[in-house]
């Protein structure tokens, strides 16, 4: 299913008079590496621990950002369909079970350092703050603020 | 913090501070304790006024290798009573709700050996405190069924069918690791569970469970049962319907189910509104169930809760009154 409609009706019911419509977010892996998303569905999936390894076998590390993160909001709503706290629930019930939510890392820079320097994470960031260190395996839209602020 | 990364080029967020429902992973090693309680304060009929702390569950869990996790669940039931001019913990008792090693070879495919769960509906699988809208359980979730199983499962999730479809299937040969005194245990038994995600809002399970249990040797029986849940916006529906068969017959055979709703009332505060019914083995017609509360959800961890219930054709003794209790995951 495509996000783009998540993605404008979440700009039409909650963007904020400085929000930019299409702010591209880039889902990133180290440089070099094989992994690749391939849907939004995927990245669900993984960001639900439905899906915990990589077809290669290693144990997949996604990593979020903070809860009250716009990017997180953004991304939260327009992949998982829910806002982070929507999602207690869920994560009390994995957690019944054993399985813990994904790592916390407080900015798009600290994502960045943690997988350049880890084969088996994932993460998202603004496209703009892509560089050498990650590789682009998937793109979407999401109403946020500017690389710049 | 994960190992093999350069020291101070990235935070974990908290990664120092101990947060309530988040656990407790020890110190440079991979165990993970953590755990939840509950207290009560109820009234019952012409019954005193009762509190009891009903539970205090302690959970560890060591990732031993990449593949291989270790885990366990024990409970302190009915730690202590209070009613009027009478303290007691003459029923208190440590449960194993769980024990058992997992072995992951892939998302689709996992290895269960041990004691767990019983995989029949929703309920069981969430049954703790924290994690539920009311204090008390509806009949259907646990009556029909020994709740926890030894044996063998293999569960995963395959997702490549839409939106990824949840299995599990179980066999057990009984020799319960150290059974309840209150359950009738599983002394031969297989079964399966699948749910599916519909909607990013509504999960459908269905359960088949055929087994026969040691406090009724010969008799066979089997159970279906479906499950839904759908969630929006701080609204919940719930509803959970079984069946059981016995090769005894119609008389030994029970069936029954439930319908919950939860709605926001505003802040932190949630109403709840359930019917159930229950027709247990031998009775008819059942019991049903009409019970209203008002929840107060501090948080992820902590819940408040409070509900009345109201029982009609009350033969098998199914607790209504007034209920109260506090429960934090931790």
């Amino acid at each position: 299913m495509s996000i783009v409609p998540k993605a404008i009706l979440y700009c039409l019911l909650t963007a904020p008079a400085f929000a930019v419509l299409g702010e591209p977010v880039a889902v990133v892996v180290p440089a070099g590496s094989a992994h690749r998303i391939d849907s939004a569905l995927q990245l669900a999936q993984v960001y639900r621990k439905k899906v915990q390894r990589w077809p290669d076998g290693q144990r997949i590390d996604a990593i979020n950002l903070p809860a009250q993160d716009p990017l997180r909001r953004s991304f939260s709503q327009v992949v998982l369909g829910v806002l982070p706290e929507q999602l207690d629930a869920f994560w009390n019930e994995m957690y019944f079970q054993g399985v813990l939510p994904p790592k916390v890392l407080n900015s798009p820079e600290a994502v960045l350092r943690y997988i350049a320097a880890t084969p088996a994470a994932v993460g998202y960031v603004p496209s703009c703050r892509v560089d050498r260190r990650v590789v682009v395996v998937f793109t979407f839209e999401v109403v946020s603020q500017s690389c710049t602020r | 913090m994960a190992q093999g990364n350069p020291a101070g080029t990235f935070q974990l967020e908290d990664d120092s501070a101990y947060q309530l429902g988040e656990g407790w992973r020890l110190p440079h090693t991979d165990l993970t304790l953590a755990g939840y309680g509950d207290a009560s304060l109820s009234k019952q009929g012409s019954q005193p006024w009762t509190s009891e702390l009903d539970s205090l569950s302690l959970f560890l869990w060591w990732q031993a290798t990449d593949r291989l996790k270790l885990f366990s669940e024990t409970e302190l039931e009915d730690a202590l009573t209070v009613q009027p001019h009478h303290t007691s913990s003459d029923g208190s008792y440590v449960a194993l709700e769980r024990l058992y090693a997992d072995w992951n070879q892939n998302d689709a495919l996992n290895l269960r050996l041990g004691k767990f769960l019983t995989p029949v509906g929703r309920w069981n699988l969430i049954h703790a405190a924290p994690l539920v809208w009311t204090s008390s359980r509806p009949l259907i979730t646990s009556e029909p069924f020994p709740t926890n199983a030894t044996g063998a499962m293999l569960y995963g999730t395959f997702t490549g069918i839409g939106r990824g479809l949840d299995y599990s299937v179980y066999g057990s040969i009984g020799k319960e690791l150290r059974p309840n005194p209150d359950i009738d245990t599983f002394r031969k038994a297989y079964g399966m569970h699948l749910s599916y995600p519909a909607l990013d809002s509504l999960q459908v399970g269905l359960s088949f469970a055929n087994f026969e249990q040691e406090q009724h040797l010969g008799e066979r029986k089997n159970l279906v049962g479906v499950d839904a849940t759908w969630a929006q916006g701080g609204y919940e529906i719930t509803s959970e319907l079984a069946w059981r068969f016995s090769s005894d017959g119609d008389h030994s055979g029970e069936k029954g189910g439930f319908v919950q709703a939860v709605a926001p009332l505003g802040g932190r505060f949630f109403g709840v509104a359930r019917y159930e019914y229950f027709q247990s083995a031998g009775q008819e017609p059942g019991v049903s169930l009409w019970l209203l509360g008002v929840d107060y959800r501090w948080d992820r961890a902590l819940i408040l809760k409070t509900e009345y219930s109201k029982a009609v054709d009350n033969r098998i003794d199914a607790r209504d009154g007034f209920l109260a209790s506090i429960a934090v995951l931790f």
